[in-house]
């Protein structure tokens, strides 16, 4: 698809489910990431005729994601660090139960830190890009990647969870 | 097992969840919204890039600092800041005002202990009574009118505190007791004692921070505390993001908000700090102690990550006594020895700009 040609419509129709996908790893919740993609998507609709390389919509798109969604948590006062979090009976995952409990436990960090992570791991960004995406340096994302791996270690320590570039 | 099991658990977790179909309909009312608050947030700051004070248009597009619901999200589109153009609440004489970047001053009959600070519906301060109040604000410039003030909490408080966002609300009750909540709700979402002699320091979401005698430091996030290692007695602690940056007699310390660990090993030796909007940025300035030392007199914004520090240029004024963020990109300084000085600077443009001159101990910045 020529992305110079490329209109907002067809852009959301084509990206609507990967970026659920990554607003629900952002989340951890199919309502909160469905209002999430929907105001992330609704400024990039509004700004979307100045956005010179609609080729970087996606990342555009992201960092509204990912900027957003620690407000959306302040805003309901969440990030209670609870024995179950909240899963509808009908939204289980057909995962593999040792990447179910360790998505349980990523859904626990903190919101910049599990956004790191989704942006390294899910979105395969490097170091560079993710810090571009979330505003921060490159040393803050091995910052926060280096305490999200200790603290996932430190709760699955079976895992034996190692870090790597 | 490396980080691969992350990787390839997050992957198997996202192809595991199926999209809902667009509600279109509910889209198509965002998109309205989003259209409205960006064109109320582009006329005010064009007004004011043209030296009239916009108010509630970039507050409410803004928050407190750090942003708020309804912030821009990304520079990508958006030119560059070319100076200060925020509009700044002050005490100014024992009522509230605002400061609007030509230095109009709009003022309020509301009387003020304190002035907490901007929020996207208005400013939250401390009354002479020990009263929270919201005071709306709207219009700009000499247009500028206050509201009706409304008293959040409608009992007295011990202390008060607003996050960064703008969005919660932390206050110590009569009884000792904290109360966090968002901010305009009338129900907390978090309530805990503050033993006697212990005083908080800042909220921050569901975390705040506290010191005592006793045990110091103390940095609490629901069930958890967490003590923070310190040489010196905390005087500030502040926390956004990542980030708790702490003022102590030697300067600020800046720690992982996460578990309290030092990023930097030590002070960076700033007499006067505060924390940017997300715990990402630091700006410091030179105080009277430091410059009574022989310290040359600057203003500083430091990568609160990297240690890095550039210098905010424009800025000759004296030793700095106070320091206050007003949005995402402006900080307010409060200078002067035989007067009050209001200077704000851009820590987007690296330039500072004088913006009042009010007779000795009459200006009070925000609390930020």
């Amino acid at each position: 698809m020529p992305t110079e040609e490329l209109r907002f419509e067809e852009f959301m129709a084509a990206r609507w489910q990967p970026l659920f996908r990554t607003a629900y790893l952002l989340t951890g919740d199919r309502h909160d990431a469905e209002d999430l993609l929907q105001t992330a998507l609704a400024r990039t609709c509004v700004r979307w005729d100045s956005i010179r390389d609609k080729g970087a919509a996606d990342s555009y798109v992201r960092q509204a994601m990912v900027h957003e969604a620690p407000r959306g948590w302040r805003r309901r006062g969440r990030e209670v660090v609870a024995e179950h979090l909240p899963e509808a009976a009908d939204d289980r995952l057909a995962v593999r139960a040792d990447h179910l409990v360790l998505w349980q436990e990523v859904r626990r960090l903190p919101p910049r830190m599990r956004a790191v992570l989704v942006l390294r791991f899910f979105e395969d960004l490097s170091v560079a890009q993710t810090a571009h995406e979330l505003g921060l340096s490159e040393g803050a994302v091995k910052s926060q990647t280096h305490h999200a791996v200790r603290r996932l270690r430190a709760a699955l320590p079976d895992l034996e969870l190692e870090e790597t570039s | 097992m490396t980080t691969t099991e992350i990787r390839e658990a997050l992957h198997e977790v996202g192809d595991a969840v199926a999209a809902p179909a667009v509600d279109r309909l509910a889209f198509q009312a965002r998109v309205r919204a989003e259209r409205r608050r960006r064109t109320a947030s582009r006329a005010v700051a064009g007004v004011a890039a043209a030296a009239v004070a916009g108010v509630v248009g970039t507050w409410a597009a803004t928050g407190l600092v750090g942003g708020g619901p309804g912030a821009d999200v990304t520079g990508a589109a958006d030119a560059p800041v070319a100076g200060p153009v925020a509009p700044v609440p002050v005490a100014l004489d024992g009522r509230l005002a605002v400061v609007a970047p030509d230095g109009a001053v709009a003022r309020s009959e509301v009387r003020v202990e304190e002035v907490l600070g901007a929020t996207g519906s208005g400013v939250v301060v401390v009354d002479r009574d020990s009263h929270v109040r919201l005071v709306p604000v709207s219009g700009s410039g000499t247009g500028t009118a206050f509201g009706r003030a409304r008293d959040l909490v409608g009992t007295p408080v011990q202390d008060v505190h607003v996050d960064r966002s703008g969005l919660v609300l932390g206050y110590v009750d009569l009884d000792g007791t904290l109360h966090l909540r968002e901010l305009g709700s009338d129900d907390d979402f978090l309530t805990g004692p503050v033993p006697a002699g212990d005083r908080v320091m800042s909220v921050d979401g569901n975390r705040w921070t506290t010191v005592s005698a006793a045990e110091g430091l103390v940095l609490h996030e629901g069930e958890t505390s967490t003590m923070v290692g310190l040489e010196f007695p905390a005087d500030a602690a502040e926390l956004d993001g990542q980030t708790l940056a702490v003022g102590t007699s030697d300067g600020v310390e800046v720690f992982e908000a996460s578990d309290g660990t030092p990023r930097f090993g030590g002070s960076l030796g700033a007499e006067v700090s505060a924390l940017g909007a997300g715990g990402t940025l630091v700006v410091t300035a030179t105080g009277q102690e430091q410059s009574d030392r022989g310290m040359s007199v600057g203003v500083w914004v430091l990568d609160a990550f990297t240690g890095t520090q550039e210098p905010l240029h424009g800025y000759d004024g004296g030793p700095v006594r106070d320091l206050a963020w007003v949005d995402d990109d402006e900080v307010a300084l409060l200078a002067g020895a035989g007067s009050d000085e209001l200077w704000v600077c851009s820590t987007t443009a690296g330039r500072c700009e004088q913006r009042l001159t009010a007779a000795v101990g009459t200006l009070g910045l925000p609390r930020s």
